[in-house]
């Protein structure tokens, strides 16, 4: 009787063991939570460390937050820094800092943190090295607990874009005591900024899962309390886990996998211009030391068979190297690129070479680029110009693009980063300092315009300025600037609220709303 | 003790032999063989499937319907219809062309390794094997140093050590090949040199020389040549790979390998992009793999009466 009574007791004891489980389960799938699969894996979440990832910009920036905000337009608003002020010289910022806003350890944000921040980005010998858009900042004080002063050794227009972190995460404020206290190597798995959303999670190359920060300081109209961000490497299998509801949100896709995603039942799209595309131009040597050869190859690319069969037509012609989603990009000015093959004709007759020339390109051993290279090739055959596909590993291509011009004599160049400087695009191709050196376009005229650029604080002035450049660019022909890609994203309409990418490709997170699921 | 004749009777290759030129196949020999390997319904059909690819190939300019490498835009990603039988590819070039043209490659890319891994890697396992003592050290430990990594790792490190080309595509899948050839042909040379024929052999005062081309090599021939027939398929596939990473052939020229990679952007949409050069890769693969077995049957004495 005792040992039924006792079995009975047991019994009961496991039931409600049970019980409290599944409440516990449930409560969990009560979460708001969703799941945004990407192709890349996040590598480090120290800011220190640049990385080109899409994914880890994502992440940075819902962690992280900047001292100012860069508006779409061009504008600088308030960030950790609630105002600011620049001397009539421009030579001093002083930057106020918001009060009681904290990081995700813990420790408060304050002048000496922000001074830290400022100082190790300088340091050639944190992280990946010195951040350059800092490169004219002489030195930074705390002047009293919230407020910094930043001096300048000369006027810098690009200082502001740089302290709002731009075009470059290192310029984000990372929590110096959580820095301190972890060491660089363990601080990259366990970062802390003061950003709407914090880690919770992390396994490399598999899932990384943020969880709102509930200290946030902001308002944040979102309802969203987890955010997972699943390593997912094949397009393919990244469509096919969309379409059975294992992910919700596509930031970075391919264009062929797009009418399948959209198909999905719930699916919004979009897609924004990011960037630009081109086929730099190795003017050091033969035979595009030449400008009438660099002419005829603009003129003979045609252009349209790349937009529609590999970007699905979510890319449209580049007229110069500067994009649309910068807004420095003149609907005007330089002209859009048209096909012209008597043009082309004439250009080949003009530099002696009237059947034409053949000439290696450098790429990076991926399907979607030899496409569009193999689409070249077809078009510059009509005029007898014979494109060479040299695909190469990663390395060696970023080798014949910016350190040896004997590799080969052009270069495919995606560069899909939202660069906040308007002059930004075009100083990575153009300019005795432009760091794709395959190009080597280097003349007294642009280096004046160059130098003159960082001193012109007036944004219209500025805008002409770059656009002067931008001229001389497409004068010169100093390469085939040929598309603007547009990134497309999905997400499941009947799942999430407010999915979307602003102009720099990056997400509001503060304003994610799960309404289903 | 057998006689020396009762012994030199268990060679496999005996029958096939002329009993003065050792284990060179005589016309008669070559008759009975093929009779044996195409006795059986598999071999036969694997070798039929297999002319048909190496006459595709060797035919490609002749009855290729399109240029292979001539795109035409407006009919990209066409489904198989009667204008191109297996449909167009991403940039709209005709995929049975494709097809004709890429045997050539990934037959050449079969042969070539195959042949670098032969010359190298069996008279080094034989001489290893045979000689023994620190040369059999030395030859082994390298090996299993090549050994140690995996094989795709290796042919595409040294590839990109190479250089993006067939050439050197197909020269690391050579190298790489010699190792486990080498390893087999060492290992079944020390078996061999334990039997009783070339005990015999040696007692009637044979060089090593002669030991290890009259005796040993043809008593060995039959496991080579299936495990070499076996590998073709694998080689075929390490191409395909290589040429999937952009090591291999380099474009507009198609390879099936690359063709299949290509492929891979729109396996939801164009499946026959991937799967037409995929189920060309497998065919190939698996009649050499069938002839292979073939192959065996005919050369094992064993399982030849069963």
């Amino acid at each position: 009787m005792f040992n039924r009574n006792k079995s009975k007791a047991m019994i009961l004891a496991l039931l409600g063991l049970l019980f409290v489980l599944a409440g516990a389960v449930g409560a969990q799938g009560a979460m708001n939570e969703f799941v945004i699969g990407v192709s890349e894996t996040v590598v480090t979440l120290d800011m220190g460390v640049r990385s080109p990832s899409l994914a880890h910009k994502q992440v940075s920036y819902a962690i992280y937050e900047p001292l100012l905000r860069l508006g779409t337009d061009g504008s600088i608003n308030p960030g950790l820094a609630g105002d600011w002020t620049m001397s009539d010289d421009k030579l001093t910022i002083t930057l106020n800092l918001r009060e009681g806003v904290s990081f995700h350890d813990g420790s408060l944000l304050d002048a000496d943190t922000v001074v830290w921040n400022i100082n190790s980005a300088r340091d050639p010998d944190f992280g990946d090295g010195a951040l350059p858009d800092y490169g004219r900042i002489e030195s930074v004080d705390a002047l009293d607990a919230l407020t910094v002063q930043v001096n300048m050794s000369a006027p810098d227009a690009n200082i502001l874009p740089a302290l709002a972190a731009g075009s470059d995460s290192r310029a984000l404020i990372m929590s110096r005591a959580a820095y301190e206290a972890l060491g660089a190597d363990e601080y990259a798995f366990n970062p802390s900024g003061t950003g709407p959303f914090k880690l919770a999670s992390w396994e490399p190359g598999v899932e990384l899962v943020l969880e709102r920060n509930e200290n946030y300081w902001g308002e944040s109209a979102g309802n969203a309390d987890r955010v997972s961000f699943r390593v997912i490497l094949d397009a393919s299998a990244t469509t096919l886990n969309y379409q059975s509801g294992d992910i919700h949100a596509i930031f970075s896709l391919r264009a062929s996998e797009l009418p399948l995603l959209e198909a999905v039942p719930g699916t919004v799209s979009g897609a924004v211009a990011r960037g630009v595309n081109v086929l730099a131009l190795n003017n050091h040597r033969p035979p595009f030391d030449n400008i009438h050869n660099r002419r005829a190859v603009n003129y003979a690319i045609d252009v349209e068979p790349v937009i529609n069969l590999v970007y699905g037509g979510l890319a449209q012609p580049a007229r110069g190297i500067t994009p649309p989603n910068s807004f420095a990009y003149s609907e005007e000015s330089p002209p859009a690129i048209v096909r012209d093959l008597d043009a082309a004709r004439a250009e080949l007759e003009a530099a002696g070479n009237p059947d034409g020339f053949e000439f290696e390109v450098s790429v990076v051993a991926q399907p979607f680029r030899i496409q569009v290279l193999e689409i070249m090739q077809a078009s510059l055959a009509e005029v007898g110009i014979s494109l060479v596909i040299q695909a190469n590993e990663r390395a060696r291509h970023i080798a014949a693009l910016r350190e040896d011009t004997d590799i080969a004599e052009a270069g495919f160049v995606q560069i899909l980063a939202a660069l906040s400087a308007p002059e930004a695009y075009l100083g990575r191709f153009a300019g005795c300092g432009a760091n794709i050196k395959i190009v080597g376009y280097c003349t007294d005229e642009y280096e004046a315009l160059v130098a003159e650029l960082p001193g012109l604080f007036d944004s219209a002035e500025r805008l002409a300025h770059v656009g002067q450049m931008n001229e001389l660019a497409w004068r010169d022909t100093i390469s085939v600037p040929y598309l603007y890609p547009q990134i497309p994203y999905v997400y499941r309409g009947d799942i999430i609220e407010g999915f979307a990418l602003n102009g720099y490709g990056l997400l509001d997170w503060t304003n994610f709303t799960v309404v289903g699921g | 003790m057998k006689p020396v004749d009762s012994i030199r009777r268990e060679d496999p290759l005996k029958e096939f032999s002329s009993p003065s030129k050792g284990a060179r196949l005589t016309r008669h020999a070559f008759v009975l063989f093929s009779r044996r390997l195409f006795d059986r319904p598999l071999p036969r059909f694997a070798f039929a499937l297999l002319l048909l690819v190496i006459l595709g190939a060797f035919l490609a300019p002749l009855i290729s319907p399109y240029d292979p490498i001539k795109p035409d835009f407006s009919a990209a990603r066409q489904a198989p219809s009667f204008e191109h039988a297996l449909g167009t590819d991403d940039i709209g070039r005709d995929i049975l062309s494709r097809i004709l043209f890429g045997a050539r490659i990934s037959l050449v890319a079969a042969l070539i390794p195959l042949s670098i891994s032969i010359i190298v890697g069996v008279p080094l396992g034989l001489f290893s094997g045979l000689v023994k003592g620190w040369p059999d050290d030395i030859i082994m430990r390298f090996l299993d140093a090549l050994m140690a990594f995996p094989r795709i790792v290796l042919i595409i490190a040294i590839a990109g050590l190479l250089g993006p080309s067939l050439t050197n595509a197909l020269l690391a899948i050579g190298i790489v090949g010699i190792a486990p050839l080498a390893r087999l042909t060492r290992g079944l040379t020390l078996s061999a040199s334990e039997e009783d024929y070339v005990l015999a052999a040696r007692a009637l005062g044979s060089s090593n020389r002669r030991i290890m081309m009259a005796h040993i090599l043809p008593n060995i021939t039959a496991a080579i040549i299936v495990t070499v027939s076996l590998d073709i398929g694998g080689i075929i596939l390490a191409e395909a790979t290589l040429s999937f990473l952009g090591l291999g052939i380099q474009p507009p020229n198609p390879s099936w390998g690359s063709m299949v990679a290509v492929g891979n952007r729109y396996l939801q949409t164009a499946p026959w992009i991937s799967l037409v050069p995929g189920t060309a890769i497998f065919i190939t693969v698996m009649s050499i793999n069938l002839l292979g077995d073939g192959l065996r049957d005919a050369l094992d004495p064993y399982l030849r009466n069963r």
